[in-house]
């Protein structure tokens, strides 16, 4: 089975770029109190992602630093892999940037795939990708990883060994500590595990190391978990000028949510999860996913809960854009409903209990009604109907 | 002519008229020290004083202004020193405190 990978490097930079012409070619650093991607210029000059800020900054004092929009990666992301999903049935998302395509069953050569899908990438979305074909995920990852973009790399079955023999150890997916004691060992690439004895390797780091044993030996037996698609109802709506005031947001995301309930993908289903979003001015995302307590088809009480959670934890600068998800469509409400008549068999016993019950100077017996469950004001949800 | 057709459809049921449905979780009064901030710090509890460990949160709410007795409340949900949480709010309209559950 052959698998391709698709590494789109820094691909946070390369999103911000694309929105912001205004950068040009000045060095970038995405994060807040850490790096979380950078330029290709800023790590020349020696700045790693996961580093401090701070550090990164007294590096190179001319970086553009910008705070992260996750909202606007995830959605560009989305749209690589929509791309994807029209060249192969399966695949796979990774990190920002990186995925994986089973070929299996398609009657395709690897290098004409690979090369199309590099320019359909570069022409359709402005990225720039590497790409590895091989027969495993870890083969194909470091393949992708090691080509300059723009360029697709075919591993030929049973030669992933010889291409993993000369890289690093650093390619391997194994911890620091893991990393660290390699080192100590002496053993600096990943063709120095290859060399040794499983059982001697396996003795000294259990079973990550076999694992690492079997990738240096070009074994690769893990599957490619296809992501389940999950169809979702998104509304956006861009602000005429930057909202600070709560009202204002609230207005437009009650709007959003009447309006992404109203719209005929979501052919009637009930809503399990709803997620807000804000593009903040001056750069940055705000999101807020409100999970509702059981599935939901009336916006009004929709509403309430997203409401609720929003004043609880507004955004907290102006905001641009926003923007109302609803995810977790489903066909029933997730509550159970009775059987046959069940449920009138078991009002008439309770009933029945009730009068016994009221026969002897008990308390009475009531059962809990919904009045105005989506009010603000807590008496007016429900009342107790009395079943004497 | 057109028959009315709701007298009988509803004949089986047991009529659910006012009388029949009684509120619940009815704000209860409840005596409250505050600072001079308005912020809780003790609460009277049926036989004896305690305070308020800290505030977890506070929310408003403004409803019903168009009747002829608005909702204005400012809720607090404190953590006492017993251990225990509790949802009070201060009638801003009357000028009373009250406890009741409120769940979001």
């Amino acid at each position: 089975m052959s698998i391709a990978c698709v590494y789109i490097p820094r691909f946070m930079v390369e999103a911000e770029r694309q929105r912001r012409k205004e950068i040009g070619s000045r060095l970038v650093l995405i994060g807040d109190a850490r790096v979380l991607d950078c330029s290709l210029g800023a790590e020349t000059v020696g700045i790693r992602t996961g580093m401090r800020m701070s550090e990164a900054i007294a590096l190179s004092h001319s970086a553009v630093v910008l705070p992260p929009d996750g909202a606007h990666y995830g959605r560009r992301f989305e749209e690589v892999f929509g791309l994807l999903g029209e060249l192969s049935p399966e695949v796979e998302p990774g990190d920002p940037g990186l995925a994986y395509l089973s070929l299996a069953g398609l009657a395709v050569e690897a290098q004409p795939f690979a090369d199309g899908l590099i320019a359909s990438l570069h022409r359709r979305l402005g990225f720039m990708a590497g790409v590895g074909v091989a027969g495993g995920k870890f083969a194909a990852r470091v393949a992708a990883a090691t080509v300059r973009p723009g360029i697709a790399k075919v591993v030929p079955a049973g030669e992933e060994r010889a291409l993993l023999a000369p890289l690093p150890c650093t390619y391997l997916p194994v911890d620091e500590a893991m990393l660290w004691r390699l080192k100590l060992l002496g053993l600096e690439a990943i063709g120095d595990i290859a060399a040794l004895l499983l059982g001697a390797f396996q003795q000294q780091f259990g079973p990550q190391g076999k694992r690492c044993w079997e990738l240096a030996q070009g074994t690769d037996d893990e599957p490619l978990v296809p992501r389940a698609t999950e169809s979702s109802v998104v509304r956006r709506l861009e602000m005429p000028a930057p909202a600070v005031a709560l009202e204002a947001i609230l207005a437009g995301l009650e709007r959003l949510t009447h309006a992404a309930y109203g719209d005929d993908s979501r052919q009637g289903r009930w809503v399990r999860k709803a997620v807000a979003r804000a593009a903040l001015d001056g750069g940055g995302a705000w999101e807020l996913p409100v999970a509702f307590r059981e599935a939901l088809a009336d916006p009004k009480a929709a509403w309430f809960v997203i409401k609720t959670a929003v004043t609880r934890r507004p955004p907290e600068r102006p905001v641009e854009e926003l923007e109302i998800e609803l995810v977790g469509l489903s066909g029933e409400s997730g509550k159970q409903a009775a059987l046959f008549e069940s449920k009138g068999k078991l009002r008439r016993q309770v009933e029945e209990a009730a009068r016994h019950l009221g026969a002897n100077g008990k308390p009475a017996i009531g059962r809990i009604v919904e009045v105005e469950p989506w009010s603000r004001i807590p008496e007016r949800r429900a009342a107790l109907e009395d079943l004497n | 002519m057109v028959t009315d057709t709701r007298t009988a459809r509803g004949a089986g049921r047991p009529e659910l008229t006012a009388g029949r449905l009684r509120p619940l979780n009815s704000p209860q009064p409840l005596e409250v020290d505050a600072d001079a901030n308005g912020v809780p710090v003790g609460v009277h509890l049926a036989a004896y004083r305690c305070a308020v460990e800290s505030v977890l949160e506070t929310w408003r709410i403004d409803d019903e202004w168009w009747r002829d007795q608005p909702v204005s409340r400012v809720y607090w949900r404190l953590f006492l020193e017993n251990g225990c949480a509790l949802d009070v709010y201060r009638d801003v309209v009357r000028g009373r405190w009250y406890k009741q559950a409120y769940t979001g």
